[in-house]
């Protein structure tokens, strides 16, 4: 309740509270936002050297995606039937042990104006174990990062290529599943598409997909425990 | 004259408020010896409901009610998640390490009970002890949930907060002998939306956060088993030697 004497009162209360607010919010938001440069700084020069068309090429290259797949820059013409324009953003956890990918992509056919599919896929890396994270991912030039970071891109090309091709069950229950982002314990509401033994993959409230690493807890409490490899199916764009 | 009446307002409302009960933290000796027959029962589950703190005159109840009428009508389109089975649950836990557990089947309702009034820190509030041999229990353990829903914030007429989804209660053991509790946990969970929450009319962001609160609450209320039991599985184990 806002102590106004009147309605003019109450509303200059009122504004006084919302501009108090967004300021906070926005010295939060500078304040992650300088903590989040500060946490990036050890990687800043592997980072400014590593370009999309490397991270783009090497995932195509260990792509399961079956075909002939070729790179080409958003300014160029298309040369296949099907493009895949992809959208990436990567995250670091605040405790550097994991890489999260959120890749926008669609997939478009020649002569057709409106996509065939569009979709957000996000990837959770597994969490790294090690004790110095800044070594870890840095050293050798970034091979880590660069090898983690473009491996949760091709799965997520993958994931599209496998909703495309409609290989995920159509009617799983909708439930609470628990998993890891680098070392703390997540919750998401969603349909559980495919339940692997050390990766899940769910759909989401919102329909977008989640590749993310099994809870321990979670394979013990599953029925169908290790499911066979989905994504070593072949996949075939139709 | 009016020093009178400042001093009988005074007087009236602080008999008329009350501390709230702290919690008390679940000791290793509560399920000992190893007779003790402890009962586990839950409230009624309430409805899912949007509170609105704040909107507090009757037009602004109707306007706040109003501006958030698709959101409460998809909240009650969401399931409990098996939150009743929380008593099945740390049932489980106890009965793992020998402690007799009786789950109640049927809702408790707490206001049909006699109220106590003691100043003794620690005694119940209500009167437990009628089910000391209504259930032939020594002890009995109560989750009551009294909110599940969401939270938005209001002054007067104007939201001041997203809405965000929430679940308030209490956990407690109470002695059946001495009407006392040995266990308190009030929980209070509340969480935003990712991303956005207006998302009319599945609220996708608020419907996780939703599901989410729920899990945690659970959480809350399971842990003290899972860890207690570890303890209490040796006190057994010591005073059965003992006996022996």
């Amino acid at each position: 309740m806002y102590p106004a004497p009147n309605a003019a009162g109450l509303i200059a209360a009122l504004i006084t509270h919302g501009l108090i607010n967004e300021t906070a919010k926005k010295n939060q938001k500078e304040n992650l936002e300088r903590m989040s440069l500060e946490a990036l700084r050890p990687y800043a020069s592997i980072l400014n050297d590593y370009h999309h068309r490397e991270l783009m090429q090497t995932a195509l290259n260990n792509s399961l995606i079956p075909g002939e797949k070729t790179l080409i820059d958003h300014t160029e013409s298309p040369v296949a039937d099907f493009v895949i324009t992809s959208l990436p953003k990567f995250f670091f956890t605040q405790d550097q042990s994991t890489i999260i990918l959120d890749n926008i992509i669609s997939v478009s056919r020649q002569g057709i104006e409106k996509p065939v599919f569009q979709n957000t896929i996000r990837v959770i890396s597994n969490a790294s174990t090690e004790k110095d994270f800044v070594t870890y991912w840095s050293q050798n030039n970034g091979t880590k990062l660069k090898e983690v970071s473009s491996n949760i891109f091709a799965q997520s090309l993958e994931l599209a290529a496998l909703q495309l091709n409609n290989a995920f069950p159509q009617e799983a229950a909708e439930k609470t599943i628990r998993y890891m982002q680098g070392n703390m314990q997540k919750m998401e509401r969603g349909t559980l598409l495919y339940q692997g033994c050390k990766r899940m993959i769910v759909k989401t409230l919102r329909g977008s997909l989640m590749s993310i690493p099994v809870k321990l807890d979670n394979v013990n409490n599953e029925s169908s425990k290790c499911s066979p490899a989905l994504l070593g199916s072949v996949l075939v764009l139709q | 004259m009016k020093l009178v009446i400042a001093l009988l307002t005074f007087v009236v409302l602080s008999g008329c408020a009350s501390a709230p009960q702290q919690p008390i933290q679940l000791q290793s000796n509560v399920f000992a010896p190893s007779s003790t027959r402890i009962g586990i029962a839950m409230t009624e589950l309430p409805k899912q409901s949007v509170q609105l703190p704040g909107a507090d005159c009757l037009l602004c109840i109707l306007a706040a009610t109003a501006a958030n009428s698709g959101l409460s009508t998809h909240i009650q389109t969401l399931s409990y998640e098996n939150l009743s089975d929380l008593k099945k649950d740390i049932a489980g836990s106890l009965s793992k390490h020998g402690v007799e557990v009786l789950v109640i089947d049927e809702n408790l309702n707490l206001d049909k009970l006699k109220s106590i009034s003691s100043k003794e820190p620690g005694t119940a509030s209500k009167d437990f002890t009628i089910y000391k041999t209504q259930y032939n229990i020594d002890k009995l353990l109560v989750i009551d949930i009294a909110h599940l829903g969401m939270i938005r914030t209001y002054a007067s007429y104007f939201p001041t907060s997203d809405p965000k989804a929430t679940i308030n209660g209490a956990g407690f053991l109470v002695n059946l002998s001495s009407n006392s509790y040995e266990w308190y946990l009030p929980i209070n969970i509340t969480k935003s939306a990712d991303v956005s929450w207006d998302e009319p009319p599945k609220y996708p962001g608020l419907t996780n956060a939703y599901y989410q609160v729920i899990e945690l609450s659970k959480d809350s209320f399971s842990q003290p088993f899972a860890n207690l039991t570890t303890n209490a599985a040796a006190t057994f184990d010591s005073s059965a030697a003992q006996v022996k």
